[in-house]
């Protein structure tokens, strides 16, 4: 029964989430490294390809538009709900909180990773075309399904509670991982940007300039993909448990 | 109509599957709901009031989608909030026009069935659509809806799982006459089956019509609850409007002035209006003012018995 309710949950929410006006925006906006790679790559040598797809990827990809598309997605998916006014027929089901709690994570992880690959894929492509290296965008694949995973944690529940979620969510992404994890080491580790990236660059085969901003970028982080795993799951675990309690004891709709 | 066949009081009912205990609901310095105390049992409850009065929000706090700032509601002998089961035993129309517009008819209430653990989702969801007379409509999504035809889908939805508790609020909202009088015809159904229905609408002839029992709600106070002709028998100090069809209304209205149980008359050509503070008396001297005036009479009724009138009433 819980599994059934799950499915049926997650279902329900990544239909809406993913309807066509969101998708192709958000899908516009993880794609946008294409039209980058193709300006500056045309007549370039494939080495030079692969490095420029390298850079934009660390840092507007993972570092920009990656956050802000699963932000978006996110924040919306049980947000959205509350907004709407539809979260009765959800909550006034004989399904415990913490199984709703984990179909609005899961729906949002998943429809922000399947928008985001889409825009993977795209450049992937391209890049591929361009250059004959077809391996690298599988470290971005890696990269964008720890980021869906870690944004859906955070913000899932933020946009169940607050009404601008997706601005305070923006204003996270700007001041905290944009700003503040840069200058304060201690806190790096706590940094979704760097744990993504960090994921991302164990993976990813790049010439040691490259590698050198991006160990600069991650501070006291270390690379590898299984430290960002488990963080992100961490994170997940704490997000079902929260959004699970919040769904339990806060008024959701209003007067 | 439907009543409650247990009365503890008028408050209360004997064989009671909602309570609310002591229960308020208030949003900083504003009460919605104040020390509410009142049952509810078989059949189909009116929850009246004006805007404001607090009937959306003790729906809301009954369904569990609202914490009681303080006391409680139970439902079946559970509180939702803590018991999500029982949710197998409750439907819940909510008074937001709101549903999935991406979904169709059919596939929201067979989706509702599903999570609300029906044997069978497709089968029931048809059955309840067919209820609401959904069917033809029912594989077009909830976006090219009227706001009369969401309220049936959302009704659907409610019922498919069939509930022993249903809470509605403003059911009928948005619906046409014709829907509305099915969608009463439904509920008065439903409460005949034993169920507990509690509907809040400010369409008073139409709570009339379905409600056995009334729950008046004013200021996040119950002001009154009863049947409407008990709430009204209770006002007895109340003036009561009586239409006295008559042959020879001008010689009748003379004797009746008699008593000092009438306030006022108003003779029109065959008939004659009686505001009488005494309703019973009025009653025991119609005939012996019939008789002295030689007047036939050939029907009493009573012109302000409606709910209108007692809602007016209570609110005053």
């Amino acid at each position: 029964m819980h599994m059934r309710s799950l499915l049926l949950i997650i279902g329900s929410i990544t239909g809406r989430l993913m309807n066509l006006r969101r998708s192709i925006a958000m899908f516009l906006l993880a794609a946008a490294p294409t039209p980058l790679i193709i300006m500056i790559g045309l007549g370039r040598p494939e080495h030079f390809i692969t490095e420029r797809y390298n850079e934009i990827t660390a840092t507007l990809g993972i570092a920009i538009l990656y956050p802000v598309v699963a932000l978006v997605i996110s924040t919306a998916a049980l947000g959205e709900e509350r907004k709407a006014h539809t979260l009765p027929f959800l909550l006034l089901k004989p399904v415990s909180r913490w199984v709703i709690a984990l179909g609005g994570l899961t729906a949002a992880a998943v429809s922000s990773f399947v928008i985001l690959e889409a825009g993977v894929i795209t450049t992937w492509v391209t890049t591929g075309v361009m250059t004959g290296d077809w391996s690298l965008g599988a470290s971005t694949t890696v990269a964008v399904a720890i980021q869906s995973v870690a944004s859906a944690a955070l913000f899932v529940p933020l946009g169940l509670i607050l009404n601008r979620a997706t601005l305070v969510g923006l204003g996270y992404l700007f001041l905290w991982e944009g700003i503040l994890a840069g200058l304060i080491s201690g806190i790096q580790a706590s940094s979704v940007y760097r744990i993504v990236l960090s994921a991302w660059a164990d993976l990813a085969d790049m010439s040691p300039d490259t590698y050198d901003g991006v160990a600069f970028a991650l501070g006291r982080v270390a690379t590898g993909t299984g430290g960002a795993v488990a963080k992100v799951l961490v994170m997940a675990l704490a997000s079902v448990v929260l959004t699970g309690m919040v769904l339990r004891n806060r008024d959701l709709v209003g007067e | 109509m439907t009543g409650n066949k247990q009365t503890v009081d008028a408050l209360h009912v004997g064989n009671a599957t909602v309570v609310a205990t002591k229960l308020s609901k208030w949003y900083g310095p504003k009460v919605a709901v104040s020390e509410m105390d009142c049952s509810f049992g078989p059949g189909v409850t009116g929850l009246l009031g004006p805007n404001g009065a607090g009937k959306t929000t003790f729906l809301r706090v009954a369904a569990g989608l609202l914490a009681p700032s303080s006391g409680q509601v139970t439902i079946l002998d559970r509180s939702p909030r803590k018991k999500p089961d029982v949710y197998r035993d409750v439907g819940f129309v909510p008074e937001d026009e709101a549903v999935y517009d991406h979904m169709t008819a059919r596939r929201f209430v067979s989706w509702s069935a599903a999570l609300s653990g029906t044997g069978n989702p497709a089968e029931d969801a048809n059955r309840a659509l067919e209820t609401v007379r959904l069917t033809k409509e029912a594989d077009r999504t909830l976006a090219t809806y009227s706001k009369g035809m969401r309220q049936r889908a959302k009704v659907a939805a409610a019922l498919v799982h069939d509930p022993a508790v249903l809470l509605l609020d403003e059911p009928l909202n948005g619906a046409d006459p014709l829907q509305r009088a099915r969608l009463i015809d439904l509920f008065l159904d439903l409460g005949q089956q034993g169920r507990t229905i509690i509907v809040s609408s400010h369409v008073l002839a139409e709570v009339e019509r379905m409600a056995g029992r009334v729950v008046a709600m004013v200021d996040g106070r119950v002001a009154a609850a009863g049947t409407v002709a008990a709430l009204r028998d209770a006002m007895s100090d109340t003036p009561r409007l009586i239409k006295i069809d008559t042959d020879r209304p001008r010689p009748l209205a003379r004797e009746l002035l008699v008593g000092d149980w009438v306030e006022a008359v108003r003779v029109t050509s065959e008939s004659i209006e009686v505001r009488t503070n005494d309703a019973l008396s009025l009653g025991r001297h119609i005939a012996v003012a019939a008789r002295k005036s030689d007047a036939r009479i050939t029907s009493v009724s009573p012109e302000d018995d409606s709910l209108d009138s007692v809602f007016r009433y209570l609110v005053n």
